[in-house]
């Protein structure tokens, strides 16, 4: 496990400054085209090994290129650029070059497209001997032991063996000599073929991956393997240029396994991989991944789905690319499940190598794989003690790491991916009865999972009569008598498996776990085909885990080759046999499934729904008209109660689980008033359109739309009051009064203006001049909130009063309107100062 | 209870015989191929071993043990004969028939686990609790530096249990050491629960109940 050295990205960008690490370019010293002199032997050349120290003379020897040789027939024409006798039995070959420091040089490495043998020594230092050649020192006569040729039209000179421990101590500062023969198996072949390759500080180079495992919302595993070992070094970042976290691990290996951890859920990061100096893979828009959804969260998900994948031929070629095609125009998987015999037939290293690792290169380093054991994978591997290849292989969680409970074993595991809970089991070498430790765990990882779908997959399929028949082989049936009523009752929703080479798909199960003669209507919880188009899809209630509700049970064994059998399990609605893999699509309370065979065609499809059989029904009820009451309006009781549903109890609305009441609903000023079958809610002045919706417990949806209005039919209140209220003496001189006014409104603000002021001398209407000259009004704002104006002290005569009535009104905002007065006198003496407005 | 073909045995057989090209076929397929192989080649002892533990999976008792007998004829020295024949007394419940052939080869192959839990198995169902509870402490540490699966604890406790009350302490002792070494799977907590409750030990036993309550309300909350 790599040890995280750093991972806080402000601390690695300021360690990071420079750029990613590119690529170490190694020094070629010769290869293809190399000049060199060389000599031909068609008979004992008479010099021994001397030939091959570096103060050898072979000044006399013809110069020529690699490579050398000769081709008497068809094959290594186009590697030979320097021809020699046909029948030779060897050519001998020097080549000279420099090396500035040897103290420098951090490897060596030699390799050569050759025919049939080769042996090679640097400055007289025996460096190499290939396999076909006899051991000891070579004659001019040896003859190997086999035949070797890869002879294409360009130089293929792999292996490239490390003769570092050899060569490197043989270096010397300045001119040096490679001195490498190539012998025939035979006088009498048709080719002789010698192509070499050295060169120094080859770069380690991956050759594995990189993959990725164990994905969780807050951390992944990153794998990869390099041709020798080195330290461990894996940068990351939001953009494949910005890679600004890194977690290092010094440890020399060349199984490379680095957590990384502290991550964001459902977040995508791009990477990279190698040494601590050297980048393998990755600053790339190819290499990334993404973790999975907080727990619980529910986002769009698909997983793809191969079983007994691991044939390395053209049919999981086929297999593939019919995927890839397919997703080219779709979502990407999330996730990625092996159903078992990943690697045939015996799931060893180079056998997972071919099968997985050369097979999907491109979806391993951007899509987190959970395998599970097959058979095949079991011949290598021992779950009793998790080691063999697959364990190698794949770091898989054991203390519920990515969700779920611990297992405390990596040959069977939970995980979670949003919404989803993914179990694993493992069918082939680990105890499957019910008392055992694997089916003890899983029945308490059920009951402790709260998420919507729960995805359960192995190898050894419970139902199946394609090439393996589940009536009859143990695995089989053990898994379907002890593994299936516990995930039943635990509310599993959908059982993938493999073993057998076909596609073969279920109704909608539940307990059939006795041999397939046994099943009756009654464990067929729906009979239909499960698709929209159909008899309808698939339904449960939404309810996470709900026991014994149905499951659907996929075999999905065929994504390497096909394998027949009678196909006529009672259980599966469909059997065919034909390649393929499964889609799995989960969005919500949804989950779709198809099949899509090797040519991208869908060959089935299914639905599984987490609702109920019927929508609900929403009805709005409210008051058409409210008074306001306060400045915030008016509480409006909103009423939903006559909402239905059928699949509620008689009489209620039991299904519905949520009333939103909104308003403005679909637009762009939408807003949630609040929830609840009744709702209290205070609206302001004006109309409005109230929306309830109502969701029952399939996830199901009704709105219905109201309108009501708040209103205001109420003037306003005022109050009005004038000082002085009396002029006197009526000396005609013009006097400052000042009103004061109150005016309130239950909704709100209103507009007080001065509406008028009138005399009672009509003599002097409309605007009196007083006899002194001048209004007898004056400064006063009619039409305007004027509070301050002047009034003429005077009156017509001494025997009459002069009043002026002063009149205010006050407008709401719905134009409910109020007026009130007050009187100024005049009067005649000062004992009778306050005769009534219509006094004369 | 039934396990499945070792991973040691198919070690032996499978990758002495394994099928052409990438057939996987049922057994009955299998069994019909490997008589084709078997009349090409009727010297060769793996074919015989191989398809005798193709009739004992298909629980054809006589065709196995008859198959094995011509494998240990021509081959007397392939042990995995003895192994094979374990299985077959294990599963027809004959005991003391599969501790025999169990010790022949686990004399032989001190360090196999599989064979080791094997041999208790057929030890525990002679009664033979403590020898039981032997072999799968020698299996668990056939494991070496690798995690063993919780299984070997869990039977090695019951072996224990089943001893008498004497032995119970070992037996805690045991799971102990195994939910430590696993990461404290409930597959071991609960039998630990159990285990303390008969030896009276009632707070240990609610100690972890609740550290198996605290584990589930973590997955479900998804925290880790």
């Amino acid at each position: 496990m790599g040890r995280p050295l750093l991972t806080s990205p402000i601390l690695c960008a300021f360690l990071l400054a420079a750029p990613a690490p590119a690529l170490a370019a190694e020094t070629v010293l010769v290869e293809s085209g190399t000049t060199m002199r060389y000599l031909s032997n068609l008979s004992d050349p008479g010099i021994g090994l001397s030939w091959t120290a570096q103060g050898f003379n072979a000044s006399a020897w013809p110069s020529g290129v690699y490579g050398v040789g000769y081709e008497l027939a068809t094959g290594a024409q186009n590697l030979i650029r320097t021809t020699v006798p046909g029948g030779s039995s060897s050519v001998y070959t020097r080549a000279t070059f420099t090396i500035a420091n040897p103290a420098a040089v951090t490897n060596l490495y030699l390799g050569a497209d050759y025919d049939d043998g080769y042996a090679a020594w640097i400055n007289g230092v025996p460096v190499h001997l290939s396999p076909q050649m006899p051991s000891g020192n070579p004659a001019w006569n040896s003859r190997p032991a086999s035949h070797e040729s890869t002879n294409g039209q360009v130089p293929g000179y792999e292996p490239l063996v490390d003769i570092s421990s050899a060569g490197i101590p043989a270096l010397r500062a300045g001119e040096n000599v490679l001195a490498i023969g190539v012998w025939n198996q035979t006088a009498t072949s048709s080719d002789l073929v010698l192509v070499p390759r050295l060169s120094i500080n080859r770069p380690v180079a991956i050759k594995r991956g990189p993959y990725l495992q164990s994905g969780a919302p807050d951390s992944v595993v990153i794998r990869w393997r390099t041709d020798r070992p080195a330290d461990s070094r894996v940068m990351f970042g939001p953009e494949p240029g910005l890679l600004t976290s890194v977690v290092e691990d010094a440890s020399l290996t060349t199984d490379h396994v680095v957590k990384l951890a502290g991550l964001s859920p459902d977040t995508r990061y791009y990477y990279a991989v190698g040494t601590t100096s050297d980048l393998l893979a990755g600053a790339d828009a190819d290499h990334y991944f993404a973790t999975s959804p907080a727990p619980g969260a529910s986002r769009p998900t698909r997983v793809w789905v191969i079983g007994d994948s691991g044939t390395a031929d053209a049919g999981a070629r086929s297999v593939r690319d019919a995927y890839e095609a397919f997703a080219a125009g779709g979502p990407r998987a999330n996730l990625w499940l092996m159903l078992g015999d990943n690697a045939y037939q015996d799931g060893t290293d180079a056998e997972f190598q071919a099968a997985v690792f050369d097979m999907y290169p491109g979806l391993l380093q951007n899509t987190v794989l959970w395998p599970t054991l097959g058979n095949h994978d079991g011949h290598t591997a021992d779950s009793s003690t998790q080691s063999g290849p697959y364990y190698d292989i794949f770091t898989l969680p054991t203390a519920g790491e990515a969700g779920g409970l611990a297992s405390g074993t990596e040959a069977y595991y939970s995980f979670d991916y949003g919404d989803i809970h993914f179990i694993c089991l493992e069918s082939y070498e680990t105890d499957r009865s019910s008392g055992g430790a694997m089916l003890t765990w899983l029945r308490e990882d059920l009951v402790s999972t709260n998420r919507k779908w729960i995805i359960a997959f192995w190898h050894h399929p419970p139902y199946s009569r394609g090439s393996h028949d589940s009536d009859f082989d143990i695995e089989l049936i053990q898994m379907r008598e002890n593994a299936l009523p516990i995930l039943e009752q635990g509310g599993v929703d959908l059982v993938l498996a493999g073993h057998s080479h076909s596609y073969e798909r279920s109704f909608l199960l539940d307990r059939h776990y006795g041999y397939s003669n046994t099943l009756t209507s009654g464990m067929v919880k729906d009979s239909g085909d499960g698709r929209d188009e159909g008899t309808g899809a698939y339904r449960k209630p939404p309810a996470a885990a709900s026991p014994h509700e149905g499951a659907v049970y996929v075999v999905a064994g065929s994504s390497g080759s096909i394998g027949g059998g009678r196909l006529n399990h009672p259980a599966m609605y469909l059997s065919l046999n034909s390649l393929g893999s499964l889609v799995l699509d989960i969005d919500g309370r949804r989950l779709d499934a198809l099949f899509l065979d090797g040519r991208s065609r869908v060959l089935d499809h299914f639905t599984i729904l987490k609702k109920t059989a019927h929508p609900p029904r929403a009805v709005a009820a409210v008051a058409p008209r409210v008074e306001c009451v306060s400045p915030s309006g008016a509480m409006v009781t909103l009423d939903g109660s006559a909402s239905t549903d059928e699949d509620s109890a008689p009489g209620a609305a039991t299904d519905i689980v949520e009333y939103r009441w909104m308003e403005d609903f679909g637009q762009p000023a939408e807003r949630l008033l609040g929830t609840g079958e009744r709702l209290d809610v205070t609206l302001p002045l004006g109309s409005h359109a109230i929306t309830l919706e109502v969701i029952d417990s399939g996830g199901d949806a009704d709105t219905d739309q109201v309108d009501t209005s708040v209103v205001d039919t109420t003037p306003p209140e005022m109050a009005l009051t004038v000082r002085p209220e009396t002029l006197w003496p009526p000396n005609g001189r013009m006097v400052r009064v000042s009103a004061s006014v109150a005016a309130q409104d239950l909704c709100g603000d209103v507009e007080v203006v001065l509406e008028s002021i009138a005399s009672s001398d009509a003599s002097e209407s409309p605007v009196p001049q007083g006899r002194r000259g001048g209004p007898d009004i004056r400064g006063a704002g009619i039409g305007s909130f004027d509070l301050d104006f002047e009034l003429r002290a005077e009156r017509a005569g001494p025997e009459t009063s002069r009043v002026y009535t002063i009149t205010y009104t006050a407008a709401d905002r719905s134009g409910n309107q109020a007026a009130t007065s007050a009187l100024v006198t005049v009067p005649h003496d000062r004992h009778r100062n306050s005769p009534s407005p219509s006094s004369p | 209870m039934r396990h499945p073909a070792p991973a040691l045995l198919c070690s032996l057989i499978c990758l002495v015989s394994a099928p052409p090209a990438t057939a996987h076929e049922a057994l009955d397929r299998q069994i019909s191929s490997l008589t084709l192989r078997i009349e090409a080649d009727p010297e060769d002892a793996a074919l015989w071993l191989h398809r005798g533990e193709l009739h004992r999976l298909r629980s054809e008792w006589r065709r196995a043990l008859a198959d094995y007998r011509v494998a240990r004829g021509l081959e007397p020295s392939l042990d995995a004969v003895d192994l094979c024949l374990g299985e077959l007394w294990l599963d027809r419940g004959r005991a003391r028939r599969a501790a025999r052939a169990l010790d022949r080869f686990v004399a032989r192959h001190p360090g196999n686990a599989f064979a080791l839990a094997a041999r208790a198995r057929a030890r525990a169902a002679l009664g033979k609790h403590l020898a039981a509870a032997d072999d799968y402490t020698s299996a668990i540490s056939a494991a070496g530096p690798a995690s063993p699966l919780p299984d070997y604890y869990l039977e090695r406790a019951r072996a224990q249990a089943a001893a008498g009350p004497p032995f119970l302490d070992a037996a805690i002792r045991g799971l102990e050491e195994g939910a430590e070494r696993l990461g404290r799977p409930v597959s071991l907590l609960l039998p630990l629960i159990d285990l303390e409750a008969r030896a009276g030990r009632d707070r240990a036993a609610q100690a972890h109940r609740d550290e198996v309550e605290a584990q589930k309300a973590r997955a479900r909350s998804g925290g880790r």
